[in-house]
This record gives structure tokens, C-alpha cells and sequence, in this order.
């Protein structure tokens, strides 16, 4: 189960939108890193024998396609740096590579009668996992 | 994964705080044998982004992300597969230039 979690979790959480567009016929570039910490249960605070820790590094490309509508891919891999599945905490080593393809349109923008900025955006998100398992690493 | 999404921002001078919520479609499959399982997800994202200039920006942003998903069926046996419910959270930092 717990490699669903992987190719679920991944990358969706992380949004780093903000509601105005960057302009229309403008590119960016983002660099980010992200440090998660995944748990099986709502309650993560309570014992859970399947807590990973794990890293995303990325790139997002942004393209104003108007003043309002942005169109945005982005590509991360997570490298898992703790797993303690069932309490055995045998290293697994772990990669996800995650693709999100989304577009972002601007609802409204700040005005005397809105004072707050607001968009959609609807995104599409892909991602594959792959979990090679490894001897534990002992120490007497 | 599919996800619908809502943002708020305000810019205030170079600071500018958001927040999104989103809903996701789910669907996984953990290898040829398992029919694919379909789940439902709600996402929430807060953050900060600060104007180092006017093409760069940095921005840094807590997410947490709650994703249940429904009983699934493995293709060759008809065993079935548990239903599963799982969270997310995490702290994400990022650099942005823009052209």
C-alpha cells in the first residue's frame, strides 16, 4: 500500500500559485524543493508504523498565454530519505517522477469592492514509482 | 490525477501571501495485477512569496494534503484490496525568474 502513497503523494500537495498572472506572452522558470513527510491515516500525529520522509526537487515553466490565463508544466523527482514501513526500518530505495500539466485563469483581480485576488486552475498530474529493496544496513 | 483548484493572493508592496485549496480526482495502480483503484483528495497550500526584483521572485509554502481511496480488486485472483486513507504535509521552497 505503501508505494501508493508514493505515486500519489509525490507532488500534488505543492502548489506555489499565486492568483495574478505573470503576463501575457511571458516565461518563467521555478526552481523548488520540497520536504515531505508522508503518513497512512488522517491523524499523523498518532503512532503510525508507516511514516517516509522524503525530498522533491523540481522545475516549473510558466507561460502567460493572456493577461489572465497561465499555462504551467512541471517535473519533480522525490528521493526518500526515511522508510519505516511496519516498523522494519529496512532502507528501500525509491524514486517518483511526477509531471503536472495545469492551466490557471484569473477570476478577479483587486479592486475598492474585492479587496483580494482570486483564480482557478484545473491540472493534470502523472507520476510513476519505482521501489528496488536493499539489505539493511547493520551496525553491531 | 486530476485537481480543481481555488487561489487567493493580495499583493502587499513586495510581499505577496496565498492560500489554495483543491480538490482532486484519483486514480492508481500499483502493477499490471491490480485494476485501478479510484480516490478522492483535498489539498491545502499556504505561502509567502517575496519580489527580490521585478523578474525574480522567491516563496516559501506549507501544504498539507489528505487522499482516501476506495476499496480496489486485484486483476488475476479478485482478491480484494483495502481501502486506504493517507496525508501529506510538507514545506516547499522556491526560486523564480521570469523573462
Amino acid at each position: 500500500m505503501i508505494l501508493f502513497a508514493f505515486t500519489a503523494a509525490s507532488f500534488a500537495s505543492i502548489g506555489l500559485l499565486t492568483a495574478p498572472g505573470i503576463g501575457a506572452g511571458r516565461l518563467s522558470f521555478t526552481l523548488l524543493n520540497a520536504t515531505n513527510h508522508f503518513g497512512e491515516g488522517i491523524n499523523m500525529d498518532a503512532y503510525d508504523p508507516s511514516i517516509v520522509d522524503y525530498s522533491s526537487a523540481g522545475l516549473r515553466a510558466t507561460y502567460g498565454l493572456t493577461e489572465d490565463v497561465d499555462l504551467y508544466y512541471t517535473y519533480a523527482m522525490d528521493t526518500f530519505t526515511r522508510l519505516n514501513e511496519w516498523g522494519d526500518p529496512t532502507p528501500i530505495e525509491a524514486g517518483v517522477n511526477s509531471t503536472i500539466l495545469g492551466v490557471k485563469y484569473t477570476v478577479a483581480r483587486e479592486s475598492s469592492d474585492f479587496p483580494l485576488e482570486l483564480a482557478l486552475s484545473l491540472g493534470f498530474e502523472s507520476m510513476i514509482a519505482k521501489l528496488q529493496a536493499q539489505e539493511p544496513a547493520y551496525t553491531y | 490525477m486530476i485537481s480543481l483548484g481555488c487561489v487567493v493572493s493580495k499583493k502587499m508592496n513586495r510581499i505577496t501571501p496565498y492560500g489554495g485549496v483543491y480538490l482532486q480526482a484519483l486514480t492508481i495502480e500499483e502493477s499490471k495485477a491490480q485494476e485501478k483503484q479510484t480516490g478522492s483528495g483535498i489539498a491545502l497550500n499556504l505561502g509567502i512569496m517575496l519580489s527580490l526584483a521585478e523578474n525574480q521572485d522567491v516563496a516559501i509554502e506549507w501544504n498539507t494534503e489528505n487522499q482516501a481511496f476506495n476499496d480496489g480488486k486485484d486483476r488475476f485472483t479478485k482478491a480484494k484490496i483495502e481501502s486506504s486513507t493517507w496525508t501529506i504535509s510538507g514545506l516547499t521552497l522556491a526560486y523564480m525568474y521570469k523573462f
